[in-house]
Parts: structure tokens; sequence; C-alpha cells
């Protein structure tokens, strides 16, 4: 097998095995773990403008959205030219889809509420409202949505209250 | 604090330290990441806590968890995610800029997880095996792929016939 050379061995050794993360960590996990429900909510609405229609559920939802660190923002789904729509009959199971996809977010902290709007529109037909660090976690995250596998678009934008 | 919490912070500070440091030598450093793997770990080891039947240490075990998560997301939605350039350690091997962490970042994704859990963590073929649901021969031989890599990366002279 192929070995290596004693001075990288020494240098591995030396590696910390230990490193303390932000200590605001701990109060997320601890949220994630015991204090947090899966929130999942379809939301029946217009397709009206989809930021005023993301202030307006902020607003009135009954919960309040997790006080955790970053920034607020919005994902906006849309179909656009390439997506890849769900077989006949299957669209509540690409719907459960999504649905688990914002659960994982929810137990991370990081979702603050997501749906669909009703009827789906040719512009926006979806938004999540999420939590992250920056502009690139936000997008990060949103390339982990399945919207992005079945070549929807995703716009993700800052939400200032 | 409920009694149940604190017991939970009390583990929690136990194995984080250890687990962020795993988490970030598995994500080339990516500090975001390497929280939310620890606290997706944290998640689903207290979901699957009746899967831990002591045969390990539960730092094994939760190191175990969060290898999967990882490896979890990386075979499913981060391949959606345009990967950022890996900057490859430095082709100058002086002593100065000897920079071992990432070299480690560079390797391919299955060879890391093994090369990381055997030569910096210490686990055994048998243990890594248990860990990842893999036969041992497979953690051998991606060691081995990795520690010749790892050499060329850092010893350029190497590489050339």
């Amino acid at each position: 097998m192929s070995e290596l050379p004693d001075d990288i061995r020494r240098a591995l050794s030396e590696l910390p095995r230990e490193r303390q993360p932000d200590p605001a960590l701990e109060d997320r996990v601890v949220r994630a773990v015991l204090g947090r429900s899966r929130r999942w909510l379809w939301v029946g609405a217009a397709a009206a403008a989809a930021a005023a229609a993301a202030a307006l559920l902020v607003m009135t939802h009954p919960w309040s959205p997790a006080p955790a660190t970053g920034q607020t923002y919005v994902l906006l789904l849309s179909p656009g030219q390439a997506y890849l729509e769900p077989a006949p009959g299957r669209l509540e199971e690409r719907r459960a889809e999504y649905a688990h996809w914002a659960d994982s977010l929810a137990r991370l902290g990081k979702l603050d509420l997501g749906g669909h709007l009703e009827p789906p529109g040719d512009v926006v037909d979806g938004l999540f409202i999420i939590r992250a660090a920056s502009d690139s976690d936000a997008a990060r995250i949103a390339a982990t949505c399945p919207h992005i596998k079945y070549r929807g678009h995703i716009e993700v934008r800052r939400f200032v209250e | 604090m409920t009694g149940g919490e604190d017991a939970f912070r009390t583990l929690y500070r136990a194995h984080t330290p250890a687990l962020y440091a795993l988490a970030l030598r598995l994500t080339g450093s990516d500090q975001n990441e390497a929280e939310d793997l620890v606290q997706e770990t944290w998640v689903r080891a207290t979901r699957k806590m009746s899967a831990f039947r002591g045969e390990s240490a539960l730092r094994t075990w939760l190191c175990g968890v969060l290898v999967n998560v990882r490896r979890e997301r990386v075979r499913t939605a981060w391949r959606m995610v345009d990967a950022p350039e890996i900057e490859r350690a430095s082709p100058a091997r002086d002593d100065a800029a000897f920079d071992l962490e990432r070299a480690i970042a560079a390797l391919p994704d299955g060879a890391r997880d093994i090369f990381v859990l055997h030569e910096v963590y210490g686990y055994a073929h048998r243990e890594i095996a248990e860990m990842l649901g893999v036969v041992e021969g497979t953690s051998k031989s991606q060691l081995a792929r990795a520690r010749t890599l790892l050499r060329k990366a850092l010893n350029p002279d190497e590489a050339r016939p």
C-alpha cells in the first residue's frame, strides 16, 4: 500500500482534532433538536406579487420566525423555459418532494415559510422564506431545492423588512 | 433550562468541537457548511439514538453520522451546485507555504473522507467500513488513492516520469 513520507505523517499528527464553532451554533442546534416542530404550510393565495405575499404571510402566520442569525431571503420559484413538469397524476408526489426539502431546511432552523401559489402562474408559482448567512449562502441553499433538479428557475432576493 | 436540554447541552459541548473539526476538513474549511453538517448530525443522531448499539464509542458513531450526512449531500443536492474551483496545493514545497489542510481539501470527496478518518482521526478500516457502509477493501483502496494524490499534490516532482 502506498505510504506517506515521514514529514507528511508528522504534519498530519499535528493537525488539530478539535475546533470550536461559532458559539451561536449551540442554541441553533438545541432549537433544532429540542425546540422546533416541523412546520410546513401550503399557501393558497392568488399569484400576486410574490414579495408582497411574502410580507403578508410573515405578518399573519401564527408562529414567529426563528431568532436565527443571518438575513431573510425570499426564494421565488418559477418554471422557466426548461422546467420538467411532473407526469400526469404525479403533482402531489412532486409537491411532497418539495415539502420534504423544506422540512429539512426547517430542521436546520433555516426555513421561515414555504409553499406554492394557487393557481400556478407563469412567473412565480412557489416561494420560500429562508434564513441565510449571506447572499452566497442563500444561493447555495436555493441550489439544493428540487426545483433546480427539475430545471426550474429560482430567484433569490434579500428581504428587507 | 429543562433537565433534557441541560443533558443535551452537556453532550453537545463534549463532542461538537471534534465534529466541527471533522466537518471543516470534509468541506474544505467551509464554515457555514461545516456548521450545517454539525447541526444536521445532532438532529439525526438524536432521532436515531436507538440505533446506537454501544459497540463503538459515541464519538465514533457521531462521526459516522456526520460523514454520512455529508456524503448524502454530495451525492444528491449538492452536485447541482456549481462547484467552486478548489485551489490546489502550492506546487512550491517550502515549509512556510506547506499547507496540508488545503491539500486534503483538494482530494476527491470519497477518498478524502476515508483519508481524514484514517490518517487524521486514526480510525481502523473496520470502523470506517462500518461508518460508511462499505467493505474494508473499499476503505483500503480509497486510502491508497488518497495517499498517492496527496503525495503528488505536495511533491509535484513525484508526478513527473
